[in-house]
């Protein structure tokens, strides 16, 4: 009696038409949802893993950092430098755009915590007023860039009672003085004198010039002269040779770990807990992992980043600012080791 | 069983097996969900919603042999979460119904599947489950996520009110 009710009910059923076509189709869609869905945090290790290996063996077929091949590739992998040379650090941002709605703050960042710390002047009324747009303002500047990684924090800043002293202020208009007076006198010679600086403990006076220049008695004697002759208490008068084009290098150096910089600590995918260089003896970038060690994949996300990185170098925007200087990037572990 | 296999490798994450479940299973789940909001556009909709979740949801099946009650069950989850978002109504046995029946041509009144999708939800599942896919009662309250008493209370109800729309002899 069941049986025959259900051998008629699926007899029915089974009449409704199928739309093969539609049928199929909707089910390709459907896979390609959930695969989508899926590609979200729990599977983003996988796919490091999957880019480091597809990366790798891109490398092997000798091919150079910028071939099509692996640009493609990169496309895909987490990727830094949006903001080419714009030499638009994210504190800067954030600071100016606080001054442009007139707020009164002083933005901070410590690390390896990644906390940006805003300290607002003004009265406890006022800093619970604005403390949640500061907030905001601050937050979508940082999503604007997809920086996860730090975390904003808005306090109130401690009113810093700057007592005039009366005797730093003489001071500090001796030496301008001295600075004034001692450029012009030298320059009459062709000297040429980069940068004077008053250092205390013992007291004395630096200049620095570049390493071309060697009349450094003579210019200790002028110096000297005009101290005298101003009346300022005799002091130690030092005479510091810098190396021009290394300073040169410095600065630009330093111009370009700036963007390398905040896109490698902004971002939580990067892992990346600080970001050093020095140019002695060669340009070299350092980079201090979150990740221990131990961690099994640590050695492939590093040699990751420094892909990362080496193909932000040889872009085609930072051949002017790289000037064929030669490089190296070294990576380190949570627990310093050398990585790559 | 072949099977079995097929649904370990699609637990895994293997596409291509997930698919061929999929393709087994495919006419029964669009019928199925076609009794539900008879439309073939919304069918395909629920269906749809079926598969994506299943693919998301495989590796946790834990009894290989259950994957086509499994699948069933999102598959009703599916449908009726649709016809709650979409606000359909559901024709119910009432007064207006009984007439509305009576008002019917004969040859409507004896079709089966319209008779059944007349049913009120609930009841519907019963029967499709029972007979279409020839669960058993156990079964049916498993992807129903109701008690046992209840699903034999709505499948005899469901039959009295099937032999009462179709005026059939023994059933």
């Amino acid at each position: 009696m069941n049986d025959n009710f259900s051998n008629e009910i699926k007899a029915e059923i089974d009449k409704i038409n199928i739309p093969e076509e539609r049928l199929e189709k909707t089910i390709q869609v459907a896979i390609h949802k959930g695969i989508k869905k899926q590609r979200k945090p729990i599977y983003k290790k996988t796919l490091y893993l999957c880019s480091a290996a597809v990366l790798l063996f891109s490398l092997f077929i000798g091919s150079t950092f910028v071939s099509p091949v692996m640009a493609d590739v990169m496309s895909k992998l987490p990727f830094i430098g949006s903001y080419f040379g714009s030499n638009n650090d994210v504190m800067k941002m954030i600071t100016e755009e606080l001054h442009e709605k007139g707020y009164k703050v002083n933005a901070s960042t410590s690390y390896p915590e990644k906390e940006i710390l805003i300290e607002v002047s003004g009265s406890e009324t006022h800093y619970r007023e604005v403390k949640s747009d500061i907030e905001t303002i601050s937050n979508n500047i940082l999503k604007a860039r997809n920086y996860d990684a730090y975390m904003v924090k808005v306090v109130r800043g401690k009113t810093k009672n700057i007592k005039k002293n009366d005797d730093v202020q003489k001071k500090s208009g001796e030496y301008q003085l001295l600075d004034k007076e001692i450029r012009k006198e030298l320059e009459k010679s062709g000297i040429n004198i980069l940068h004077t600086s008053i250092h205390y403990n013992p007291q004395k006076l630096v200049l620095d010039i570049p390493n071309t220049e060697s009349r450094v008695k003579q210019i200790k004697e002028k110096v000297n002269n005009i101290i005298s002759s101003n009346n300022i208490e005799s002091m130690q008068v030092e005479v510091r040779k810098v190396d021009l084009k290394k300073s040169e290098q410095e600065s630009r150096w330093g111009f370009i770990l700036q963007d390398v910089k905040n896109d490698l600590l902004g971002k939580k995918e990067y892992k990346i807990s600080q970001v050093g260089f020095t140019i002695e003896p060669q340009p070299t970038i350092q980079v201090f992992l979150s990740l221990p060690s131990s961690d099994e994949d640590v050695k492939e996300f590093a040699e990751n980043i420094e892909i990362v990185i080496n193909e932000y170098l040889n872009s085609d925007n930072m051949e002017s600012v790289l000037m064929n200087d030669s490089y190296s990037i070294i990576i380190h572990s949570k627990d310093n080791i050398k990585l790559n | 069983m072949l099977t079995e296999r097929i649904i370990n490798k699609a637990k895994r994450g293997n596409k291509k097996a997930f698919q061929e479940l999929i393709e087994l299973e495919k006419n029964k789940l669009f019928r199925m969900a076609y009794m539900y909001v008879k439309d073939e556009n919304d069918a395909l909709d629920i269906f749809q919603d079926t598969v994506c979740k299943a693919f998301l949801s495989i590796d946790k099946l834990k009894e290989t042999q259950y994957f086509s009650t499994w699948i069933t069950r999102i598959l009703i989850n599916s449908a009726l979460d649709f016809i709650k978002r979409n606000e359909r109504v559901i024709p119910l046995i009432d007064v207006e119904s009984i007439n509305s029946i009576q008002n019917l041509h004969i040859e409507e009144k004896m079709d089966l599947v319209e008779a059944i999708k007349r049913l009120p939800v609930d009841y519907r599942s019963v029967i499709i489950l029972r007979f279409y896919k020839d669960l058993t009662i156990k079964q049916i309250a498993e992807v129903l996520e109701s008690p046992e008493g209840t699903v034999k209370t709505h499948l005899h109800r469901a039959l009295k009110q099937l032999k009462a729309d179709l005026k059939k002899g023994c059933i």
